[in-house]
């Protein structure tokens, strides 16, 4: 059907699975990123590809949740389940608390407030004594690997990026059962016209402040999978290009398109990994890193200028409506007036 | 019951020097077609506003049906049955025809994060939804339309779905900016006849803004006059039309 995102899947596809027949680490480590990324983007799918609220801060959610699972497991030895739990609530009252005077505002006042509040948790998580519970600038150790009972490393990696897929997975078909219902056409309502969407009786405020709530919620779950990957936090990891990233994503994926964005996501990873090993034989006239930061602005600069809607581009909203739609068709209701010359 | 459904009492609004409403007295009876008019920038789109919820008024009261609304935001009185449309038309652009006319039932459960999920919990109803907004799309005659995105169709379209969003939610009024602005004269006497046979026969109140006053008088039944900011005619429309007043200040300088 869409022939752009399928052509593009397989590739992605193929080139992981070529990946991973050389080197297993390497793909699954690969796959984790994807969907650790793939969890963080269609969460800022749905604040704005579909509620239009432009949330440049979102790196600030995923620290948020990744800080909150760490400092449960490092330092009060909780539960793998009960830190990710905890990631989710925290980085969603965070994004409420945050939510609550900002919603309000305006789609580019909304982002300067974001993109602020983003890099005021990286401050305040950089500059608290180093011996506080999660580190200050020395960043938080001693987090317990969820599949620690497992002694082959590679086989360890293995049963955490399956989960963490499984995790990507549900939170995929979330984000397509929203999207595909009545909600999902209130929260693009909202995002193409608020006034309008209030003048057919929407509680816009509402559906703005629990998108935002719940698209933190879930950043703080890709936080805390981050936080048990690597089982070592350091608040610098967490700046904004790591927010600019997952913009990148979305619009390259297709905003308001689940499946597109996920492609987004991949592809910019794979753009990310491809040229790190290409650098290696490739000699180039300029520092190979701010190569790849160019390569990542030329592309968003080229897919706004020329393909806007993204890699696969938005669909109605898919509910058991369109069947009423096409039994009526069928009946011959829909026919243009003024008669039969069409 | 009273007679009236909307009551506009003294409204005045002011947007920094301008007075746009300088103590607004309307009345709109139960189940009447009645227009309001007057030249631009008399303050009818600033009154819509007020009555819909877009601008609280700076003093003054609006009492719909009974209830005092003045200062409700726009969604609260959706919900108690007056329904507005825009002037220029505002349209769900990302959003196909049929998409942008569900959107606006009323009362569907799959509208919350919480239930959207569980399509049984909805299926139903929204199914029903969607016959109710294929027999007004067809009665509007956009229903080949329906499947067109809504930024691209003609102007006159976007009007009939803004007035189709209008009828999901059956309100018990409504208040139309300027229906049948930019279309053709027979297209416009098509709309003000559907208008008036909504009218008639669902008992809908209807508060019109229009300009074009040789097609409007053929269909109300009562007219309010507005200049800066004030009414200051009001009448049957014969009775407009021998009006002095508004001879002078509309009719005079059309």
């Amino acid at each position: 059907m869409d022939k752009v995102g399928l052509v593009l899947g397989i590739i992605v596809v193929a080139i992981i699975a070529a990946f991973a027949s050389i080197n297993t680490g390497y793909a699954l480590d690969l796959i984790f990123f994807i969907a650790f990324y793939a969890i963080a983007s269609l969460s800022l799918n749905l604040e704005y590809g579909y509620t239009g609220l432009s949330d440049f801060g979102k790196v600030g959610f995923i620290a948020v949740g990744a800080y909150t699972a760490g400092v449960l497991s490092a330092a009060f030895n909780v539960p793998f389940p009960l830190c990710v739990l905890a990631a989710a609530l925290a980085a969603a009252a965070v994004g409420a608390f945050i939510g609550i005077p900002t919603v309000k505002l305006r789609e580019d006042y909304l982002g300067m407030a974001t993109i602020i509040i983003g890099e005021m948790i990286r401050i305040l998580l950089r500059n608290t004594p180093t011996n506080s519970v999660w580190g200050g600038v020395f960043g938080l150790r001693g987090i317990k690997p969820p599949f620690g009972f497992i002694k082959d490393p590679l086989a360890r990696q293995l049963a955490y990026v399956g989960l963490s897929v499984l995790i990507f997975g549900l939170t995929y078909w979330l984000m397509e059962r929203w999207g595909n219902s009545p909600l999902g056409r209130v929260l693009k309502a909202i995002r193409d016209d608020e006034l309008a969407a209030r003048s057919v009786g929407k509680y816009t405020y509402r559906y703005k402040l629990l998108s935002i709530t719940l698209g933190s919620a879930i950043a703080g779950i890709a936080g805390a999978l981050y936080a048990f990957y690597f089982l070592y936090l350091n608040p610098d990891t967490f700046i904004p290009l790591i927010t600019f990233i997952i913009w990148v994503m979305v619009i390259i994926g297709g905003m308001a398109n689940n499946a597109g964005v996920i492609l987004g996501t991949a592809i910019v990873i794979l753009i990310n990994r491809l040229t790190q090993i290409a650098k290696d034989y490739i000699k180039l006239p300029l520092e190979p890193n701010y190569f790849q930061a160019m390569l990542v602005g030329i592309l968003i600069i080229l897919f706004l200028m020329f393909r806007p809607q993204g890699l696969v581009p938005e669909k109605p909203v898919n509910t058991p409506a369109w069947r009423v739609l096409e039994e009526a068709e069928r009946e011959g209701r829909a026919k243009p007036p003024g008669g039969e010359e069409e | 019951m009273s007679d009236y459904i909307l009551e506009v009492i003294n409204v005045r609004k002011r947007f920094g020097g301008v007075v746009a409403l300088d103590g607004v007295n309307l009345k709109v009876k139960r189940g009447s077609m009645t227009a309001l008019i007057g030249p631009n920038g008399s303050g009818k789109t600033t009154l819509f506003n007020v009555i819909a919820g877009v601008y609280k008024p700076d003093s003054g009261k609006v009492i719909f049906d009974g209830t005092d609304i003045t200062g409700w935001p726009p969604e609260k009185i959706y919900h108690r049955g007056l329904v507005r449309t825009f002037q220029v038309p505002r349209m769900f652009k990302g959003m196909t025809v049929f998409e942008n006319v569900l959107t606006a039932a009323k009362g569907n459960p799959g509208e919350r994060f919480s239930t959207s999920p569980l399509r049984r919990i909805w299926k139903a109803i929204e199914l029903k939804i969607a016959e109710k907004a294929v027999d007004i799309m067809e009665l509007l005659k956009i229903l080949h339309v329906a499947r067109n995105l809504s930024s691209a169709i003609s102007g006159g379209q976007m009007k009939l779905v803004e007035l189709a969003r209008g009828l999901m939610s059956d309100p018990k009024m409504l208040l139309l900016d300027e229906p049948a602005a930019g279309v053709n004269p027979t297209l416009a006497h098509e709309i003000f006849t559907f208008l008036r046979n909504l009218n008639r026969e669902q008992g809908i109140t209807m508060l019109i803004i229009e300009h074009r006053l040789d097609i409007l008088f053929d269909y109300v039944d009562y007219v309010y006059v507005m200049h800066r900011g004030k009414v200051v005619a009001e009448g049957t429309p014969e009775e407009i039309v021998e009006n002095p007043v508004v001879v002078d200040i509309y009719l005079g300088e059309a």
